[in-house]
């Protein structure tokens, strides 16, 4: 049963949740972008602007409304807080062939997601399948994710850069959330509001409310609807047959020609709400008695990231390019159930040089396909 | 005694499943050989002369060098064929054959072979098949040696 | 045949691999996996000019052979196999080439240092799941040491296959490793040895060659043979090849394959070999799930 919050009362689930010991994460303006880090108030979101995206373009611009959630997402992503870029795990002292290993505590933060899009809640639920379904567990992860409180939000706008739709992961929030709103700008700016959790409930109902009515639902589903259409006009993947489109094109040219393009940047892995690739730094002391460990992002982008003794393994922009994009459409089905892709689009716009998965896999189905009918007929 | 002689070469796995009349053509210019270990059954640029049947044993081929003495490249067993350079002019060895262990051989003219290749050209190809799928194998092991050279 | 064999296989074997995260005396699972246990250094053995083994104190640490631990030497860490008796409750042992400044810091621990242990991770050989068979076991340089325990388990099992081959390779006399061992295997009955060496000089009397033309003295029944290869990723393609040619069956061919490994447990990553995460799917994979991929440049 959907309930009405309005805009002048939304700020009161920054205060509840403050007031309930949450620290309270969500998009602000820095550096010209919308980033996700503390949020003091209500006031802090990015309160009438918007971004422009396009493959390598990202532009903040002002609305002409005052909408709390007119803009797509940005170069961050929810995974920074929940899987952090930079992490001690251990420390070490030596003392005359003596080994000492201490264990890092972790201090526990409870934290509430505030504006957690569709495509980013389904990156969420695709790391915890990563971090906390399989054999290991990622303890760090475990701790970090165990109290994380999501105020979600129903995409009404989108960017050229989205595709959602395709991945079946937007623009209306799916399960997972404790909040899901709808911002609805007119005739009365409001907030359509769903519980998905007891402690969603608990929350909503020391923030003021009422009931939605029936056509409130509907002008606000239709808001969502009819972004979606735009988005599935405006871009689109088709994902039938996905995985045995890359699996059977290991041996495409196309990864040399898309070699020419791409920088290995790895800018796509850091923006990426789902990469959780990281790699390990041993750092230890002038007097060798104090060593630490150190977990840090990694992209299968470097050259380090496959060394071993007898050689690198994949050394070429190509052999990489194909790597990270047979993982995330294929390879990641066969390993966590799911696609790695959520159709966010980030890989598109913080792509220096514009490559585009969506039309990256659209080369491979037309090209591809030649191909795989050359050697059958072979 | 040349009727065991043509028994043991038909035994060979080289010649084994060829025709009665291609393995006693061949047998009329064989002969049995022993080679204690440690003595070399030919030596580098000598006259390859001979296909060699290993019956029993093992050869090594091998290169002395002066800074490194003797390398050896490749050891050949029982059951396996020794020399081939007489295949191609200028019909010369490219290494040193010894045995390592006692070794018995059977000896086959080289010269008859070559003239029976060219006489009979469905025997030739028989031959050559054959001789064919060893330099096959040493190749392919060659290959990958070198390739193993650097990983292992 | 396409890559797409792969396809619906992530639920399976989850339950599988229960058994074998248990190493730590407790076990790794639900534990912080990250976290290295400090063991005692019982041995450092030299074994080759640059190859050594290290015997840490079991503690009550359990393995299954192709196994491997991640050792932590105060600089840094890297996996090395377990090369030990899986029978052997008393020590672990490890046997490491020392070429980097982390194994060149395990090289150099002596008899009553610690290091940290890590382990133990990955997918086993299924030797115990082919009792029975005919055994080819093919190694290539250090690849041996994964292998030991495979053979220590055989041998101390030994009604339980049929013949047994081990074929083993490496570059030169000085190269060889478990000499005492080798020669102790060779002298036994029910087992046939066969070493080759790549190069060699007038004094080793025994053959020289790659480890693939040691194959055709493999005589198994191809219908019930089962090999285990391990040995640089070229070298196994080539014995596996050689092993079909013979008639064996892909999914009777197991190889152990290597890839960058940082944390061992499936979630940094790095060793990704397609699909397989080759820390926690692998090291060992049966040669039928892979070969497609063996033949691609820079997976």
């Amino acid at each position: 049963m959907p309930f009405i919050v309005e805009r002048s009362d939304f700020g009161q689930f920054f205060t509840v949740l403050k007031g309930m010991g949450y620290e309270i994460i969500g998009p602000r303006v820095r550096d010209s972008a919308i980033v996700y880090d503390r949020l003091g108030s209500v006031d802090d979101l990015p309160i009438g602007i918007t971004d422009h995206q396009d493959k390598g373009v990202y532009r903040l611009r002002r609305r002409d409304d005052q909408a709390l959630f007119g803009y797509t997402v940005g170069p961050h992503s929810w995974k920074m807080y929940l899987f952090p870029p930079r992490m001690r795990l251990f420390s070490a002292e030596r003392r005359a062939g003596n080994l000492e290993v201490v264990e890092e505590r972790h201090e526990p933060r409870r934290l509430a997601f505030i504006g957690v899009r569709a495509c980013e809640l389904h990156a969420i639920q695709i790391q915890d399948r990563v971090f906390l379904h399989d054999i290991f567990k990622d303890p760090v992860y475990e701790m970090l994710r165990k109290d994380v409180f999501i105020l979600a939000v129903s995409c009404t706008v989108s960017s050229s850069t989205c595709f959602c739709t395709s991945m079946g992961t937007g623009p209306r929030v799916g399960p997972g959330y404790d909040i899901a709103v709808i911002e609805v700008l007119k005739p009365v700016h409001h907030f359509l509001v769903e519980v998905g959790s007891s402690l969603g409930g608990e929350v909503l109902s020391n923030v003021r409310h009422r009931e939605a009515t029936r056509e409130e639902v509907e002008s606000a589903t239709q808001l969502v609807e009819s972004n979606a259409r735009l988005i599935g006009m405006r871009r689109s993947m088709d994902t039938s047959n996905i995985k045995e489109l890359l699996y059977s094109n290991y041996g495409s040219k196309h990864w040399d020609e898309v070699a020419e393009r791409c920088l290995a940047c790895a800018n796509c892995t850091m923006v990426c709400p789902t990469c959780f690739c990281s790699t390990v730094e041993d750092v230890v002391d002038l007097k060798g008695e104090h060593a630490e460990r150190w977990r840090l992002w990694d992209s299968c982008f470097s050259n380090e990231f496959t060394y071993m003794h007898s050689g690198t393994v994949r050394r070429s922009t190509g052999a990489k390019y194909r790597h990270w994009i047979t993982h995330k459409l294929a390879s990641w089905i066969d390993q966590f159930g799911t696609s790695g892709c959520v159709g966010c689009g980030r890989c598109i716009t913080w792509c220096p040089v514009g490559i585009d998965i969506t039309e990256e896999v659209k080369a491979l189905q037309r090209d591809g396909g030649v191909v795989v009918e050359e050697e059958a007929v072979r | 005694m040349s009727v065991s002689l043509e028994e043991s070469i038909r035994r060979h796995s080289f010649f084994r499943d060829m025709g009665v009349g291609d393995v006693s053509s061949i047998a009329v210019h064989a002969k049995h050989l022993t080679f204690d270990a440690d003595r070399f059954i030919f030596r580098e640029g000598e006259d390859a002369d001979a296909l060699y049947l290993i019956t029993h044993g093992r050869v090594s081929l091998e290169l002395s060098t002066a800074h490194r003495g003797r390398i050896i490249i490749q050891t050949i067993e029982e059951d396996d064929v020794l020399g081939i350079s007489w295949l191609s002019p200028p019909y010369k060895w490219h290494f040193d054959a010894r045995a390592l262990t006692l070794t018995r051989l059977i000896m086959i003219d080289a010269a008859q072979i070559r003239k029976r290749c060219e006489e009979d050209n469905a025997f030739g190809y028989r031959m050559m098949s054959r001789l064919v799928g060893i330099i096959m194998r040493r190749l392919q092991a060659v290959r990958l040696q070198l390739l193993e050279m650097e990983e292992m | 045949m396409g890559m797409h064999a792969y396809g619906g296989r992530y639920d399976v074997g989850v339950n599988a691999v229960e058994d074998r995260v248990g190493g730590m005396g407790g076990g790794v699972h639900g534990a912080n996996p990250y976290l290295p246990r400090i063991c005692r250094v019982r041995r450092v053995k030299r074994e080759t000019y640059n190859t050594f083994t290290i015997d840490v104190e079991a503690d009550g640490f359990r393995f299954m052979p192709g196994q491997f631990n991640m050792l932590y030497a105060f600089v840094g860490e890297v996996p090395i196999s377990i090369s030990s008796d899986p029978d052997n409750h008393e020590f672990i042992s490890h046997t490491i080439r020392s070429v980097g400044h982390v194994t060149r810091a395990l090289c150099s621990l002596r008899a009553g240092d610690s290091v940290g242990v890590r382990g133990p991770f990955g997918n086993p050989w299924p030797i115990k799941e082919h009792e029975g068979s005919d055994i080819v076991v093919v190694a290539g340089g250090l690849g041996l040491a994964p292998l030991r325990p495979l053979m220590y388990h055989v041998l101390a099992n030994r009604a339980r296959y049929g013949r047994v081959f081990l074929l083993y390779g490496t570059k030169t006399q000085r190269d060889i490793l478990y000499r005492s061992e080798l020669a102790r295997w060779r002298a036994r009955f029910d087992i046939d040895v066969h070493v080759t060496l790549s190069r060699a000089d007038g004094r080793w009397h025994g053959n020289v060659g790659v480890v693939t033309s040691l194959i055709p003295r493999v005589h198994v029944d191809p219908m019930y043979a089962s090999a285990f290869i391990c040995g640089p990723e070229v070298m196994m393609r080539f014995v596996a090849r050689e092993l079909l040619n013979l008639g064996l069956d892909a999914n009777r061919i197991f190889l152990s394959m290597e890839r960058n490994m940082k944390c061992a447990v499936g979630l940094c990553g790095h060793c990704q070999f397609g699909p397989e995460f080759v820390c926690k799917d692998g090291p060992v994979l049966a040669y039928s799930r892979i070969a497609s991929l063996l033949n691609v440049a820079e997976v």
